[in-house]
């Protein structure tokens, strides 16, 4: 039970950290701030916080819990799906950022209630299914959205600049 | 799976995704800035490997990076702009190669290594050192620091590619 409880806290900080950058990086941005491109190949912040969203819901199918987001916005931020220009059909980042602050308390909850076993075999028919057991599959899902979260502060930045406004 | 698993998991995907990052760069392009306040690769890799000597001291293994190389990163450090003093991005690069290496050996041999108390001295304040009171909640903290890191060098990486073609 002790390793349990290890590995709860150890995801459960990975996932504040996460959405403490994610939240940091969407405050004060509006739907056209969302849709701003970087130079090359890079992602709006829009298509980020879909994508973190989409995976967010993963996690909590994993766990039997409902997903937020519905097929055709699974198909929009989904692996692989295009890039999301300012003339694009998207999510307004409004919906976005209530789908990841409600995965996010739902998933804390969980970790915390304690009790929950990471070597049950993940379930079969999820969109992605990155591990045999939970724990597994939790690691590479928590590294996914940080990475995908670090991709937010550059995007902030671009934001900030055309307000004419610096970093915080 | 332990927490030595959970580590070693996330820890190989963060230095897949940091290699594959600055794959080929030079050290003049891991200079490149984008608009705004963020930093350059060179300010992350030295970032990214200061706080990795933060892991290897609490885990009872010797750093790699001098004091003064340790000061250019630290958190809240400045942005390094051309011009500005730092550390050779390829050595650097090679330090983020053999922390990972060290660190990944240790998990690896010490199977109860994280249940015990962090080695380094509050002093030492490297990375997480000193303001973690367990080993495991050092390295949490440390691990999810730097994939966020190193999720901010993919629009960098990006950048340098926009550039070569200037």
């Amino acid at each position: 039970m002790v390793n349990t409880i290890e590995l709860s806290r150890i995801f459960g900080l990975i996932l504040a950290r996460n959405q403490s950058a994610i939240e940091a990086s969407y405050d004060g941005m509006e739907q056209s701030d969302s849709l701003l491109q970087l130079p090359g190949r890079s992602n709006c912040m829009n298509w980020i916080l879909g994508h973190i969203a989409v995976y967010r819901d993963v996690m909590l199918l994993s766990i039997g819990k409902k997903p937020y987001l519905g097929k055709r916005e699974r198909t929009l931020y989904g692996y692989g799906s295009d890039p999301i220009y300012e003339d694009g059909t998207c999510v307004d980042i409004r919906r976005l950022t209530e789908v990841l602050y409600g995965g996010h308390a739902m998933l804390s909850k969980w970790l915390s209630a304690g009790g929950n076993d990471f070597n049950v075999e993940t379930p079969g028919g999820l969109y992605v299914r990155k591990g045999d057991t939970i724990g597994e599959h939790f690691a590479h899902l928590f590294a996914h959205e940080a990475t995908h979260a670090g991709e937010l502060g550059s995007l902030r930045e671009v934001a900030l600049v055309r307000m004419g406004k610096g970093w915080k | 799976m332990n927490q030595n698993d959970i580590f070693i998991t996330i820890l190989r995907r963060n230095q897949e995704s940091l290699l594959s990052a600055i794959e080929g760069l030079t050290h003049s392009e891991m200079l490149l800035q984008l608009p705004g306040e963020g930093n350059c690769i060179n300010w992350i890799l030295g970032h990214i490997a200061s706080y990795r000597d933060g892991m290897l001291v609490d885990s009872g293994l010797s750093q790699y990076m001098k004091a003064d190389e340790i000061e250019i990163y630290a958190g809240g450090s400045e942005p390094i702009r051309p011009g500005d003093a730092c550390v050779d991005s390829t050595r650097l690069s090679e330090l983020i190669v053999v922390s990972f290496k060290d660190l990944i050996d240790w998990m690896q041999h010490h199977s109860n290594g994280l249940s015990q108390n962090p080695a380094g001295n509050i002093k030492d304040n490297i990375g997480y050192s000193g303001v973690c009171s367990t080993l495991t909640e050092h390295y949490a903290q440390n691990i999810g620091h730097e994939s966020i890191h190193i999720g901010e060098l993919n629009p960098l990486h990006e950048l340098v590619f926009e550039a070569r073609k200037e």
